[in-house]
């Protein structure tokens, strides 16, 4: 797999090949991150810390990579546990609107399109979700099948499914009372 | 807007994302993650001066026992503690090898387990502590014999050697009922809530209230 030289002892020079795949593979999938960190970090100021040390357990683990994962859905795995486990004092921050700019990640200003009013209503309600709901909605949204979902979740598919029907029909009823305010 | 609905805004605004967003490999590579200092790596360094502080412990009451063998009361005392420092010891090295085998590329629910069973270490050590506390009089006993060489359970009274007897059996029977309390299970008890927040850290409530949300569903 071209992401991943062969296993050699950790010299020096496998140690930058190593770096060099990891720099490819997180270039390639930055938005899991930037998605992660944005949907568990209200704060911005609290989003960097959260970035880096996603980048650091996704280059601990980088070279046990488990190749019959895709690479798509084994860092978000990393960036989950590592944002779940995320501890925030002030759990009563509010969620910002505000693009993510910071040292590690930098947003195209001159062509950034306005996000759309359904896309941020989106983010504010992940973030409402309890932590481990928010994970499965990521990975619902992400396009994975129950079994993946159950499988990174480590729970049934039923109750894969069981769970999905529960946020549907919150938001449902979250979709309608924000309509009924905007009306 | 409904969850399909969602879905395909969320399939549009990757696109977005890839195209706008731009990682920044220079400040990656200078980085390199070797000396970051970060949490689990300062918990475990916390847990080897844990361990060495028992492991000492262990050699001195261990030294005391071999210089004073005897059915004398200090020298129980110094057997008694040296239960508790092997239990601490042991939990303390359990740590260790939990720390190193944690792995954020594990299912989330095993790797936020994992993390529960590390944050609850101040806990457990708080719960041995407590089960010591019947036993105060073995910190008494060889304090005395060390400090100033005399055998205070030869001097006591047969009134006082009753008395806590008695007070050690009461104190024991209290501390195994707390002690048995003392669980997630009873977390809407304000007293256990607030046994978790000081002695657990609220990291450890925050994870395991993470855990029961999900598993209550």
């Amino acid at each position: 797999m071209k992401w991943f030289p062969s296993r050699k002892p950790k010299t020096e020079r496998r140690e930058s090949e190593l770096h060099e795949a990891y720099l490819a593979a997180v270039t390639q999938h930055k938005g899991i991150i930037y998605k992660v960190a944005r949907v568990y970090c209200p704060r911005l100021e609290d989003r960097e810390d959260l970035i880096q040390e996603i980048l650091i357990q996704l280059w601990r683990a980088f070279e046990r990579y488990n190749s019959n994962f895709k690479l798509s859905t084994w860092m978000y795995r990393i960036a989950l546990n590592v944002a779940i486990s995320w501890y925030r004092k002030d759990k009563t921050a509010k969620y910002e609107h505000v693009d993510l700019n910071e040292s590690l990640f930098k947003i195209d200003d001159e062509n950034a399109p306005q996000e759309s009013h359904d896309i941020q209503q989106l983010y504010e309600f992940i973030y409402r979700l309890a932590p481990l709901d928010k994970a499965l909605m990521l990975l619902y949204l992400e396009g994975e099948s129950h079994a993946a979902i159950a499988e990174s979740l480590e729970i049934s598919k039923s109750n894969v499914a069981t769970k999905i029907g529960r946020i549907k029909q919150k938001l449902k009823h979250e979709f309608e009372s924000s309509e009924r305010v905007s009306r | 807007m409904n969850l399909e609905q969602m879905q395909s805004a969320w399939t549009q605004q990757n696109q977005q994302i890839n195209e706008q967003l731009e990682i920044n490999t220079d400040q990656l590579t200078k980085q390199r993650f070797q000396s970051h200092q970060n949490e689990l790596k300062q918990l475990t360094l916390a847990r080897w001066v844990e361990a060495i502080v028992f492991f000492v412990l262990q050699i001195a009451l261990w030294q005391y026992l071999v210089g004073n063998w005897g059915l004398t009361a200090p020298a129980l005392s110094a057997g008694v503690l040296t239960v508790f420092a092997t239990i601490g010891l042991a939990g303390t090295i359990g740590q260790i090898v939990l720390l190193q085998q944690v792995d954020f590329s594990a299912p989330i629910k095993t790797l936020q387990q994992q993390l529960a069973s590390v944050r609850s270490h101040s806990m457990a050590i708080f719960k041995l502590l407590l089960l010591s506390a019947p036993f105060y009089l073995a910190y008494v006993f060889l304090g005395f014999d060390v400090l100033m060489g005399v055998d205070l359970y030869q001097h006591l009274s047969l009134f006082m050697k009753t008395f806590y007897v008695v007070t050690s059996l009461l104190i024991l029977i209290g501390v195994v009922v707390f002690i048995q309390q003392i669980r997630y299970s009873n977390i809407h008890k304000p007293w256990v809530a607030w046994c978790y927040r000081e002695f657990g850290g609220s990291k450890l409530t925050t994870l395991l209230n993470a855990l029961d949300e999900f598993e209550r569903e």
